[in-house]
């Protein structure tokens, strides 16, 4: 087996702009190649309105105190922003998998807007209990939709400048929040319920002018690219796939770069609150910094964040077009470099070490943010982009700020601060470790990304060219269970009405390639689709209401229940269609007279033939596209098997495309006129069955692996 | 120039004046009282076991002095007790006795506040002045 070439030399990586030529350029050029600076502005400043809100965590004691509550009150009122944010995620996953996400997160805006003039007005605990709840969905939606809506809006070479300038702008919006809510409001005598409607204003007006920023397509831009490479003419964009949430999260599970990326990411969250505020409690407490002076160097740490971003944008778009790996390999170094800010923090007592500390640990977890942000852009497909920022969003929420910053304060209850902000500078050793995985799977993954582009744009061309796309195809499949990969890079395809032999040896994966196909095994690599749709990531019981029927080897029977419920079992997915389902079971006993003749027997008592036919007359009761058979003749007498292909050649008849999992090479000579021979989780031979006949090297191994009898793998 | 681009700011100030507009109706403050703040001592000082604290105000006013407790609601009567002193002029000795609850960093630290009371010995409005002093 060759090794796959790495990302950046892979031709359509460098068409659709995921890598190439060491290119730093600038955000003016980046910005150029989109649609201008209104839309990243506007995003970009309302992300940070958005993150100024939390400035007002810093005034919960000040509202405790007007109020004539607790003062311990900001951990209250992030809890109920955190619950917030999970209630907003159903919304925020809605959004981002549906096609209005310029309204979704100007609705977002508009929320956290509402949020914060509710704030303001403010005159009892369950008032204020009620904006942190709305802020918090506003921001589940701001989340779900901000970075996606870039990534689509601009394209992919411009990314990583676009999303750094996001960041960038956000650090500078919580600058502006803490500006507003202290040094301006001191100077004023402004009060924090004046600082708030303060900061309501822009939130309003930006989320007012998003609305006019263009809903873009989703992956246009990728999808443009591609269809350069791939030749094609056709200026339509491809009908979006719709995706349900459940779908959504499969999807994901299977992107190896996703889950450490989110890890990552909830952690980073993490380290930023505990940084912040118990940075600065350090401060006050351990380093004598007047109280009130606190704040200013949170300011000062997320103005150097913001001019940290934009110092090094450029060389990090020019590292990551050359290697995306290399940018994780600076992210794990710049979390060290966390990590020993935070222990300087702890441990160090004196403030003006502490402060800077607290800057430059900032300024490498938004530098880091940023590499977060653009691995996932390229690791993630475009189709799947937004809900992974919803599901991003609710983590850092609930897992990075609530349960790690629980955590700390836990730690700081128990050992003191020197002790919780040493550990969790640890807690950032560990990040840089979770980041090595990304390091050995973001290339792959995105190259897997740009494949799954490259072929549906291929299939649009067919279906553009008067060619049905085939009614199966797998493409590059990869399977493994746990570490022990099975399938490698397996492609097969399927017409309609054919009837497809898959041959092979024990252990070859001919069963787990029909368990992917049906969605009984996910894939972690490539694609599946069925009449070009993709069907990869969808629920097995919807591939059957779609027309993939699959009947497993030996155990497609229900033992202890009877021939006919058996039937009316397989009858199920038909739903509330009786007459169907009775129609079938009418045209299996026609087809199968033994079985009628054991209608009321349980299918355990049966023989092995006739629990085979049993299995087989699924296929007459749900009439599918696609049927899948494993090992119909093993163990079966001759005469049997030979009732029960006449039964399979009847089923392909009427239009149904059969693929057959065989040991024998006389059952796929009789029934299939093609056939794909499978070794070691890989297709060996792909062509006319009549053409195995000339290839001894195969039929060999299929013969000793038949003598040899056994099941499947 | 779009209605989108028009309407945005009208929208926005109208929101925000109408959020100002009633809390000035329902008596919240917009605005800090700038003549009730701590005199001494300054924020963050390190202090004895007693200490003088004193305020900017009115000097035959009442006072409500908490230590490291919730202040009364607006409105609410203010009654001495273990956290909480009653005083009349802008001026008091204090005694900080140890801290029990918090992280052990956070026991070194007192936060005082002080808020006006009205003859009845209510509390006036939403003022308050504050100082976090290192025992």
């Amino acid at each position: 087996m060759t090794a796959e070439p790495p990302v950046h030399d892979r031709p359509e990586a460098r068409a659709v702009g995921v890598t190439g030529e060491d290119v730093r350029g600038t955000l003016t050029e980046a910005v150029a190649a989109g649609p201008g600076w209104f839309p990243l502005l506007v995003v970009g400043l309302l992300g940070g309105a958005v993150l100024a809100e939390g400035s007002a965590l810093l005034l919960a004691p000040d509202i405790a105190r007007s109020l004539g509550r607790s003062t311990h009150g900001t951990g209250s009122l992030l809890g109920l922003w955190s619950i917030g944010v999970v209630l907003g995620l159903p919304f925020a996953l809605r959004a981002a998998l549906g096609g209005r996400r310029v309204r979704a997160a100007a609705c977002g805006g508009g929320l956290v807007a509402w949020g914060m003039v509710v704030l303001a007005v403010a005159d009892s605990g369950r008032e204020v209990a009620v904006a942190a709840v709305v802020a918090g969905a506003g921001s589940a939606l701001c989340g779900a939709t901000h970075r996606d809506l870039l990534a689509d809006l601009y394209p992919p070479l411009a990314h990583t400048h676009v999303l750094a300038a996001y960041r960038a702008v956000s650090l500078l919006g919580v600058g502006i929040g803490l500006t507003v809510t202290f040094p301006l409001a001191t100077a004023s005598a402004l009060t924090w319920r004046a600082s708030l409607l303060l900061l309501a204003v822009p939130v309003t007006v930006l989320s007012l002018l998003l609305l006019r920023v263009p809903e873009p397509g989703r992956g246009r831009h990728e999808a443009e690219l591609v269809r350069r490479l791939v030749g094609s003419t056709s200026d339509e964009p491809e009908p979006q796939e719709k995706r349900g949430f459940a779908e959504a999260v499969r999807a994901l599970q299977a992107v190896p770069t996703a889950r450490p990326v989110l890890a990552a990411t909830a952690l980073v969250a993490a380290l930023g609150y505990g940084l912040v505020v118990f940075g600065g409690y350090a401060l006050v407490q351990e380093g004598g910094l007047a109280p009130s002076l606190a704040p200013l160097v949170v300011l000062v740490a997320a103005w150097c964040g913001a001019a940290a971003v934009a110092a090094v944008t450029a060389r990090a778009a020019g590292t990551f077009r050359h290697s995306p790996r290399r940018l994780v390999r600076d992210a794990q170094l710049l979390l060290v470099v966390v990590a020993a800010a935070l222990a300087l923090t702890g441990l160090v007592p004196w403030w003006p070490v502490e402060a800077v500390a607290v800057a430059v640990g900032v300024s490498a977890l938004a530098v880091v943010l940023v590499v977060l942000d653009r691995v996932a852009t390229v690791a993630v497909p475009p189709a799947l982009r937004g809900a992974w920022g919803a599901l991003a969003s609710a983590q850092v929420a609930v897992v990075g700020v609530l349960a790690g910053g629980g955590a700390v304060a836990a730690l700081d209850a128990a050992f003191g601060l020197p002790v919780a902000l040493t550990l969790l500078g640890v807690a950032a050793l560990v990040g840089a470790v979770v980041l090595r995985s990304v390091d050995l799977t973001v290339e792959r993954d995105a190259a897997r990304s740009v494949g799954a582009l490259v072929e549906a744009e291929e299939a649009a061309v067919r279906r553009a060219g008067g060619l049905r796309p085939p009614l199966l195809s797998c493409r590059g499949i990869d399977f493994s269970y746990g570490p022990l990969q099975i399938l490698f890079g397996v492609d097969v395809a399927v017409e309609e009405g054919e009837m497809v032999a898959l041959l092979g040896t024990n252990g070859a994966g001919k069963s787990t390639l029909l368990r992917v196909v049906s969605g009984l095994g996910l894939p972690s690599a490539g694609t599946v689709r069925l009449a070009g749709e993709d069907v990869t990531w969808t629920e097995p019981a919807e591939r059957v209401r779609r027309g993939i029927c699959q009947i497993p080897g030996g155990k497609a029977v229900f033992g202890p229940l009877s021939v006919v419920d058996n039937l009316r079992l397989y009858g199920y997915a038909l739903g509330r269609d009786r007459k169907a389902v009775e129609r079938g079971i009418e045209d299996s006993f026609a087809a199968f007279p033994r079985l009628a003749e054991r209608r009321n027997a349980a299918a355990s008592t049966m023989s092995g033939g006739e629990q085979q036919m049993l299995a087989l007359s699924k296929a007459l009761i749900l009439q599918p596209r696609l049927l899948l058979i494993d090992e119909l003749s093993l163990g079966l007498a001759p005469k049997v098997v030979g009732e029960l292909l006449e039964m399979v050649r009847t089923i392909n008849a009427t239009g149904t495309a059969v693929v057959l999992v065989e040991q024998s090479v006389n059952v796929a000579l009789s029934l299939a006129d093609r056939a794909y021979f499978m070794e070691k989780g890989q297709v060996r031979f792909d062509g006319r069955t009549a053409d195995l006949l000339e290839r001894p090297d195969i039929l060999r191994s299929v013969f000793l692996s038949g003598a040899a009898g056994g099941g499947s793998s | 120039m779009s209605l989108t681009v028009v309407a945005a700011p009208v929208v926005a100030a109208s929101l925000v004046a109408g959020a100002g507009g009633m809390v000035v109706a329902t008596d919240l403050e917009l605005l800090r009282d700038r003549g009730l703040r701590v005199l001494a001592p300054a924020d963050g000082a390190r202090v004895g076991e007693g200490f003088l604290l004193r305020w900017s105000g009115a000097a035959e006013g009442r006072y409500a002095v908490v230590v490291d407790a919730a202040v009364p609601r607006p409105g609410a009567g203010a009654r001495a007790g273990d956290h909480l002193v009653l005083v009349t002029g802008t001026s008091v000795r204090l005694t900080l006795g140890p801290r029990h609850e918090g992280s052990p960093s956070a026991r070194r630290h007192h936060e005082v506040a002080v808020v006006p009371l009205d003859h009845q010995g209510r509390r006036v409005g939403e003022a308050v002045a504050v100082v976090r002093v290192r025992a």
